[in-house]
């Protein structure tokens, strides 16, 4: 025991009182189990306690398993009632021989009808022959719906090209499902009898619960047998994971419970929800109980890690996403209110806020290697790459000075393994920062984006034409277009007065478009805003695009071509906008949490799955 | 990517400090008990305060510290369950916090006029002109039902000069480090029916000390750069007049008090201010009528005061934002004995506080209060016993603060106190009204609530004090700034806390020439809201344990001083995953007798012998070695004045 530990002992035995139990070194909403930390709401292998784990397919929701959305949870099972012809319409129901299950009921198949539970060809079944009942005497067999001498409509003795008498029914062995092939061999369940043989209809491969398309199975997906996670879905016979994330975050994490601050998995094209609620804590970089990050901004560096920057703790926590629940591999102490982190010149950089720095991680050994300081009363706001090694940084400069001062954006060299600060370029404030109402206007430059085209590449960086007092918009959030050597601003693009306080730019390349996100006023009540599409390099502004989002901020260009762009006025919404049709899907995607006046939701974060 | 908050609420943090140093508060945010030393040659005796006995209360004599350079924050910093904090150095502004409570939890009296306001509710202890007190009464603990609401954490209480019997006159002058000059200039003149003081002080720094630090925090192993603490300057200029005058059995105590001052606001090292400043003024008066036995053995106390403060802050040369509070209040106590062992003081007061400030409004608040206290001793005053209840009305907020002590001696050098009580503090102005940018108020809070305990043990021995005291406390509704839509901050009733800990305390006189005293305070904190993700976390700014030792040794014409003072490191988030680190200071001083009749002492001190380059909790840097000197003289007392 240690010197602190010993009075710590003595202060309680003293006392009478210690610190809470707080289960150990586990965070609130944690649980050890087996010495580690289990979040038993969320982890399918603790779900509701220790050691209960959920079964294949299965995801822990509010500590019970749960099965994604439209499946049943048979047993350790998750099935499809609606169509799995063992488990149709409830556990268990299996559809006999010749049913199919259709909308969560046994029907039969093709052209035979149910007679007394059972599926008959009407005219071919010796008891149902014409009609359900109708039953041949007997030395009659059933032909076409009537009962005949022979199965044949010419010759007796005969017998018509492919019906063979079974039992007084003339069948079609070769297509018939009870007599397939010959007389009494019946199909399995769900296949069809083609050609004399049982088999499953076209597109469906036969698995040991019937037939099943594995395209989109979730128990037998591409395969029989491989069955995708609850956080998966099967499309085109692969098991895929959300191709967007979201971070659900509130203003007060310290007056939230955990459960509060988390990442949301979706599946853009149909907007489904495949990952609840992670809550994603990490330990401090130099060990310790695990944190509730407050997530400001996310990063993938390939398809099983993303990197988490949590301001309120100083540190970034990568976590393998191979799997869900994410597992924490590393932590690593950033500087004091991180804004923004991405990848450049093969490093995660960080922009620290207030510590003036920005600062590079190794992503294979996880420790930063690399750190450059802008100076006292700097204060980078966020980064652009130009997909090479050089890094481009909005800097509004110093956050108490009044009045505020011009800031400009520099250039950082991060080809050497010192990294130094390269040109710098002041924005002309009393150029573009435009006031509507009359005025000063703060011209803090925001958002940056990098774009490259054919022969060329520009900078583009959103000025917001801010209240200095109170930060509200005054203007509109105009554009400044710069040369990548940073030599001048060469020109300045308006996007119109419906386009206020914009901080985020996002590429996308194949349209040669950059999307503004166009925030607006915070809590004004306003439910729609736009964002701002421009063509580069001809830098004109496109149809502005109304979403029903109040305050649209954090935006992601999906590897499907759809835009996603969260709000962060507390609607919990995520706009899923297809620039090909124009069609917006809106999701809520974050749990609705009642945290009074002071744990107003944002979505602060959203980024696309590799 | 949430771009706009972490910007946002960097500058609303970096705002709301700026906003509440406007209304001489600080953001929220503990001492040990050094006993009362009554000069050298007087063994140490358990501290005892007048109003409330069985409390555990620690005295600081400025005398002690002659010659060596010592701030009232850095004075009172020396008490057990004490922690200052400070934005910078010499001049600048600095809170005390006891016991955990923040610094609006704790009321700082000057002769015991409540220098907390209703506008701020902290007071900044860099005002007040160290050169014109004579002690600081450091009251630990919850001390609501004696001195009123909003003494959570303690009192802070600091006594200026009194006249002594006679004819005296003093005057020191100081030099050192940073362009640093100290001048104080007093004389007094007393006697049976009459005396007075007067006394004026005047302290100056450039401040603009070299500091380290590291450009590059994230990247292990780079090298540090230095840099010169820019706009740190300091000014501070002090008057006081205090007499007394007998009219019979009666007698009426006067004292004012003047005081004011200018200063540079460097800001932050990663975002520095320089051409921030502030101005400021207080002007205090203050009244005392003692009637002892005036009906049936029964003694009376009236007393009036008066307070303005002036504050003026300056941003970016932009000019001048100012801030007036004024104070006026009354007071009538009885002491009324019942018996032989009963003695019962009931007390009456009102006051009135205006606040003139741009960006408050002008609120106002009358404040009313009514108090009762029972001292019951028993068994040859060897048992204690004190029942005291106070009602406090301090414009719409109201509540009662009852507390019960005792002291036991039950055995020859041995003594037992023990306290428990109720309290609470009401809503500030600032909390209330102040819409300041981002800063916005609250009219809805309600009062912070506490409840506390302590029980301590002392031994008198060999010329040696020792105690040991433990605290608990636990309080509701805490009111904390916090992040609010959109991208504001906000105060809100939110916060819970439980403290708990230990001070120790040992002065020992060995022998007649040498003093030794040492405190340690264990300090066990933790969020105590179960639906807060932070429930369990130690509270931020707060040293889990703090050290302090000082050594006299005082011969002939011959002083030397050693003093060290260790914090632990502290959290500095609510998470605790931002901490500063622990800092030790070691301080050495050595005056020698130059001339006698009149006594002329040179004294030379090395503050920071070890060069410990430390920040203070907001980051801002505190200088490395200094180096001063100082001349003080007194003339001989020419004996009592008829």
């Amino acid at each position: 025991m240690n010197q602190e530990a010993l009075l710590a002992a003595l202060c309680c035995a003293l006392l009478a009182a210690c610190p809470p139990n707080r289960s150990s070194s586990c965070t609130a909403g944690q649980t050890e189990c087996n010495g580690s930390c289990a979040t038993t709401q969320t982890d399918p292998k603790n779900c509701g306690a220790c050691g209960t784990a959920c079964g294949a397919g299965q995801s822990c929701s509010g500590g019970a398993c749960a099965c994604p959305s439209g499946q049943t949870a048979c047993g350790a099972l998750c099935v499809t009632p609606q169509s799995d012809a063992l488990n149709c319409g409830g556990c268990g129901k299996a559809c006999a021989s010749g049913e199919l299950c259709d909308a969560g009921a046994c029907v039969c198949q093709g052209n035979l009808t149910a007679c007394s539970n059972r599926c008959v060809d009407l005219g071919s079944d010796f008891d149902n022959c014409g009609g359900c009942g109708k039953g041949c005497q007997s030395g009659q067999v059933c032909f076409n719906g009537g009962c005949a001498s022979y199965c044949s409509a010419a010759d007796a003795g005969s017998s018509d090209a492919g019906l063979t008498d079974c039992g007084g029914s003339c069948v079609d062995l070769g297509a018939n499902p009870s007599d397939c092939g010959q007389c009494g061999q019946a199909c399995g369940t769900g296949e069809i009898c083609a050609d004399a043989g049982c088999g499953c209809p076209a597109g469906q491969t036969l698995c040991d619960g019937g037939c099943e398309d594995v395209s989109q199975n979730q128990q037998s997906c591409g395969a029989c047998g491989v069955a995708c996670a609850a956080w998966q879905l099967c499309r085109g016979g692969h098991c895929t994971g959300p191709d967007v994330l979201v971070s659900c975050s509130n203003y007060n994490i310290a007056q939230v419970p955990a459960t509060a601050e988390s990442v949301v998995g979706l599946d853009s094209l149909t907007g489904q929800i495949l990952l609840p609620a992670q809550p994603l804590a990490a330990p401090p970089p130099d060990g310790g109980a695990p944190l509730t990050p407050q997530i400001s901004s996310l990063l993938y560096t390939d398809a099983a890690t993303l990197w988490v920057l949590d301001g309120t703790n100083a540190q970034v926590d990568i976590f393998d996403v191979s799997s869900w629940p994410a597992t924490v591999k590393a932590s690593v102490a950033v500087g004091n209110q991180p804004s923004q982190i991405l990848s450049c010149g093969g490093y995660v950089v960080v922009v620290n806020s207030t510590d003036n720095t920005i600062q590079g991680i190794d992503p294979a050994t996880m420790r930063t290697v690399a750190e450059v300081n802008l100076g006292a009363g700097e204060s980078p706001y966020a980064a652009a790459c130009d997909g090479n090694h050089t890094l481009y940084v909005t800097d509004p400069g110093s956050l108490v000075a009044t009045p505020p001062p011009a800031g400009d954006v520099k250039s950082i060299d991060l080809s050497q393994a010192t990294w130094t600060v390269g040109q710098t370029l002041a924005v002309p404030a009393s150029d573009v920062a435009r006031v509507s109402d009359g005025g000063a206007a703060l011209a803090d430059p925001e958002g940056i984006a990098f774009v490259q085209f054919d022969g060329g590449a520009e900078l583009l960086a959103t000025v917001g034409s801010l209240d200095p007092a109170t930060y509200a918009p005054v203007g509109p959030a105009t554009l400044l277009v710069m040369d990548p050597a940073l030599s001048a601003v060469q020109a300045t693009i308006d996007p119109g007065s419906g386009c206020e306080n914009a901080q985020v730019l996002t590429v996308d390349p194949v349209r040669g478009l950059v999307y503004e996100s166009c925030t607006g006023a915070y809590y004004t009540g306003a439910t729609e805003s736009v964002l701002a599409p421009i063509a580069v390099p001809s830098n004109q502004v496109q149809p502005l695009v109304t979403l029903p989002l109040g305050n649209p901020a954090p935006t992601a260009l999906l590897r499907n071509g759809l835009v996603a762009v969260g709000d962060e006025s507390g609607s919990d919404a995520v706009a899923l906008w297809n620039p090909a049709d124009g069609g917006i899907v809106t999701v809520v995607a974050c749990p609705a949490f009642d945290g009074g006046q002071l744990a107003n939701e944002v979505i602060s974060a959203v980024t696309a799955a590799p | 990517m949430t771009r706009e908050r972490p910007i946002a609420v960097a500058a609303l943090a970096l705002l709301l400090g700026r906003a509440a140093r406007a209304f001489g508060g600080d953001v929220r945010l503990p001492p040990v008990d050094v006993p009362a030393s009554d000069g050298p040659a007087q063994p140490p005796t358990l501290a005892e305060d007048e109003k409330d006995p069985t409390s555990f209360a620690t005295v600081i004599r400025a005398s002690d510290y002659g010659g060596e350079e010592r701030s009232v924050a850095e004075l009172a910093a020396t008490a057990p369950g004490a922690t200052v904090h400070r934005l910078g150095d010499l001049g600048q502004l600095a809170t005390v916090e006891l016991r955990g409570a923040s610094s609006d939890e704790v009321l700082v009296l000057l002769d015991g006029i409540p220098l907390t306001s209703a506008a701020g509710g902290t007071v900044d202890l860099s005002t007040i002109p160290p050169e014109l007190i004579d002690r600081i009464e450091v009251l630990r603990g919850d001390a609501a039902a004696r001195y009123g609401a909003g003494a959570l954490g303690g009192v802070v209480n600091v006594i200026t000069r009194k006249p002594a019997q006679g004819s005296q006159a003093e005057g020191s002058v100081g030099y050192g480090e940073w362009n640093t000059v100290d001048a104080t200039a007093a004389g007094s003149l007393a006697g049976p029916k009459r005396g007075g003081l007067l006394a004026a002080s005047f302290f100056r720094s450039d401040g603009n000390f070299d500091y380290r630090y590291d450009p590059t925090p994230q990247l292990a192993g780079s090298p540090l750069a230095s840099a010169v603490r820019a706009n740190d300057q300091s000014l501070v200029a002090g008057a006081l007049g205090s007499g007394y005058f007998r009219f019979g059995s009666s007698e009426l105590t006067l004292v004012g008090q003047g005081s004011g001052g200018a200063r540079g606001l460097a800001g932050p090292i990663e975002d520095p201010t320089p051409h921030d400043s502030e101005t400021f003024g207080r002007g205090l008066a203050g009244a005392k009528w003692d009637f002892p036995n005036v009906f049936h053995a029964v003694d009376l106390e009236l007393m009036a005061h008066g307070r303005a403060d002036d504050l003026d802050i300056d941003v970016s040369g932009a000019g001048a934002v100012p801030q007036l509070d004024l104070d006026a209040g009354g007071s009538a106590t009885a002491a009324i004995p019942a018996g032989r062992w009963q003695r019962l003081e009931l007390s009456l007061g009102a006051d009135r506080e205006w606040l003139q400030a741009t960006d408050a409004g002008s609120p106002a608040r009358s404040s009313f209060y009514a108090s009762a206290a029972d001292e019951l001793t028993f068994f040859a005053d060897r048992l204690l016993l004190l029942p005291a209840l106070r009602f406090d009305a301090q414009g719409p907020f109201d509540g009662l603060s009852p507390k019960a002590g005792f002291s036991i001696r039950p055995i020859g050098p041995l003594e037992i106190r023990g306290n428990a009580g109720l309290s609470f503090r009401a809503p500030t102005f600032a909390e209330l009204y102040l819409q300041q940018g981002l800063v916005q108020p609250n009219p809805g809070l309600v009062p912070e609530r506490g409840e506390s305990a302590d029980l301590g043990v002392a031994v008198t021995a060999f010329r040696t004090l020792a105690s040991l005291v433990a605290f608990v406390s636990s309080y509701q509704d805490l009111i904390v700034y916090e992040v609010t839509p959109p991208y504001r901050v906000k105060p809100f009733n939110v916060g819970r806390a439980w403290i708990e800990g230990l001070e120790a305390s040992l002065s020992s006189r060995p022998i007649p020439s040498l003093t030794l005293e040492a405190s340690y305070t264990l300090l066990v904190t933790w969020n105590d809201d179960p639906a807060s993700v932070d429930y369990g976390d130690p509270l931020p700014y707060r040293p889990p344990q703090h050290a302090h030792g000082r050594a006299v040794w005082q011969r002939g014409d011959f002083q030397a001083t050693l003093e060290g003072d260790y914090a632990s490191a502290q959290p500095l988030n609510d998470s605790g995953s931002l901490t500063l680190p622990g800092h030790f200071v070691l301080d050495a001083g050595a005056s020698v007798r130059v001339f006698h009749r009149p006594d002329v002492w040179l004294a030379a001190e090395v503050k920071n012998l070890t060069n410990d380059q430390a920040l203070d909790v907001f980051g801002y840097p505190l200088p490395g070695t200094s180096f001063f000197l100082s001349l003080r003289s007194s003339s001989p007392n020419q004996g009592a004045v008829p």
